[in-house]
């Protein structure tokens, strides 16, 4: 067998993942397809709490001229950033640290499993006990909410280091630190991005959960604001907005964990 | 300490224990400067625990192990170890897997890709330096661990059923460039398999070894002139050196499966 021919089968096998048309183009497809369907049976069922998509945007539009709803925006973007990175942050260099050690895994494991089997909004009157109503205690929440899963699945995933790669580096005789940065970091890496994709998920639903009980700003606040004053467009309007801006740092994730998974794993 | 007449390796009444699990021994195993030792037995009959101890991977429960005449307290820097396939690592090229010993032992980022580049022409993948290991064929990523091996010059090569994972084929082709390669920097050899053939084409000795707890129940010298290949296992020094093992690990295998039952 000579490089070349392998390097050509490796092209063909790389097409196969890209068919003719581009990936992102069915989606997006579908997407506008239900967008229509919704303007359509909205426009159909003419009901003042069922407003089509142009009614949603627009009220949303006047929303975002508004410096408080716009305050709501960046205080929500703010403390979702600083919580979401706290919490991949902490989460996976504890989890890898615990993961290092068979004894504290053994203990400590079954007790994070636990609790983070608890519905975390059971836990939220404590934060707000404790924290008062504000930054601190949403912030807080979200966190936790994010902190665990990316906490478990970076202590899964160094416990899960190949025992073949782990002998292989005992047989050169590295050093651990050597070990951590040439062996350990680099296998954990798509965990490490399945883990961050997952978190973000988890942390902004923590942080609006939060803001929907007890805020005086964010976004979970201005939807709940919206349904006693029953602004069924403008609730509409802030479902997108949210959407967007969970969608961009997801699909941003995702395209991460799909580079390392590519590039890293053996397929054979 | 060291002279010509040291054997490379010197085991003497080895064991090991797993809680209650007599696993190995007592073994002597005894290999020359450039000898190449075949282990071939059952499943699970200590094989590669012995392997692991020669390596400095587990410790002994009893026994000692000397190699180039100082005893083993630690991985030593001539001896080096190949595993099966996966043990490439999968995030590095084929360059930086080949440097990978190098890079641990601290040498320069020039001098040892120059190295790990020569070594990745030896073993026949010159073109395939910025490939990962998912771009290769199992035979290919196994080439890679060669290069890896020899890139830190041993006087000791371990092999843990470096082939087991690849198809017939394929196995008989890296068993020949085995051979080239240790020819070529004249190593001593400790070889672990399952494949008789395999252990015939390749050894100057094969060791038969018996179900758990292992021990050497026979040892077979390999009269076939060097260099060899695939061609020298139908000469009829070969095929009774295959007959007379597989009729040992036969019986072995037939007790130990009976007593499983």
């Amino acid at each position: 067998m000579n490089a070349r021919s392998v390097r050509e089968s490796h092209r063909g096998a790389s097409t196969d993942r890209h068919p003719g048309s581009p990936a992102w183009a069915p989606p997006l497809v579908l997407a506008g397809l239900i967008v229509i369907a919704w303007a359509v049976s909205s426009s159909l069922a003419d009901s003042a709490v069922y407003p089509g998509p142009a009614e949603a945007l627009e009220s949303l539009w006047s929303d975002l001229s508004s410096s408080r709803f716009l305050g709501s925006v960046v205080d929500t973007a703010r403390v979702l950033l600083l919580s979401y990175g706290a919490a991949v942050v902490i989460g996976s260099v504890a989890g890898m640290m615990l993961g290092l050690s068979a004894f504290w895994s053994g203990a400590a494991l079954p007790l994070v499993y636990a609790l983070n089997s608890i519905p975390k909004i059971v836990l939220y009157p404590i934060f707000l006990l404790f924290l008062g109503i504000g930054d601190m205690s949403r912030g807080s929440f979200a966190f936790v909410s994010g902190v665990l899963p990316m906490f478990l699945i970076m202590v899964e995933a160094t416990a899960g280091v190949s025992r073949l790669h782990l002998k292989m580096s005992a047989s050169l005789g590295m050093s651990r630190w050597s070990l951590i940065r040439r062996i350990v970091v680099p296998s954990v890496l798509p965990s490490l991005a399945a883990g961050m994709r997952l978190c973000f998920g988890l942390t902004l639903i923590g942080l609006l959960l939060a803001e929907m009980f007890s805020g005086s700003s964010g976004l979970g606040y201005e939807l709940l604001r919206n349904l006693s004053l029953a602004r069924v467009e403008n609730i509409m309007g802030q479902v997108l907005l949210i959407g967007v801006l969970a969608l961009v740092p997801t699909l941003a994730l995702q395209q991460l964990e799909l580079r390392i998974r590519r590039r890293y794993e053996v397929t054979a | 300490m060291s002279s010509a007449t040291t054997p490379i390796v010197r085991a003497t009444q080895v064991e090991q224990h797993f809680g209650p699990v007599h696993a190995l021994g007592p073994v002597d195993l005894r290999i020359e400067r450039g000898e190449f030792v075949s282990i071939v037995g059952p499943s699970g009959c200590g094989k590669s625990t012995l392997l692991e101890i020669v390596g400095a991977l587990q410790d002994p429960a009893s026994g000692t192990v000397e190699i180039d005449g100082a005893p083993v307290d630690g991985p030593r820097r001539r001896t080096a170890i190949v595993f099966q396939e996966s043990a490439t690592l999968p995030w590095r090229t084929v360059l930086d897997n080949v440097a990978f010993a190098l890079e641990v032992r601290g040498i320069g980022r020039k001098e040892r890709r120059d190295k790990a580049r020569e070594l990745v022409q030896i073993v026949g993948l010159a073109g395939f330096e910025d490939h990962y290991p998912a771009q290769l064929s199992g035979g290919m990523r196994q080439r890679v661990a060669m290069a890896r091996a020899m890139s830190t010059e041993p006087d000791l090569i371990l092999a843990d059923e470096p082939f087991g994972a690849l198809d017939e084929q394929t196995r008989m082709l890296m068993a020949e460039e085995l051979l080239r390669v240790v020819d070529t920097i004249g190593c001593g050899v400790l070889f672990i398999t399952h494949s008789i053939q395999e252990a015939v084409l390749l050894s100057d000795r094969v060791l038969v070894m018996g179900r758990r707890p292992g021990t050497f129940i026979d040892e077979v010298p390999i009269d076939l002139p060097r260099p060899r290949s695939h061609v020298a296992l139908s000469e009829q020094s070969a095929t009774e050196a295959q007959e007379r093992i597989w009729a040992q690990i036969r019986s072995e295998a037939e007790v130990a499966m009976r007593s499983e039952r």
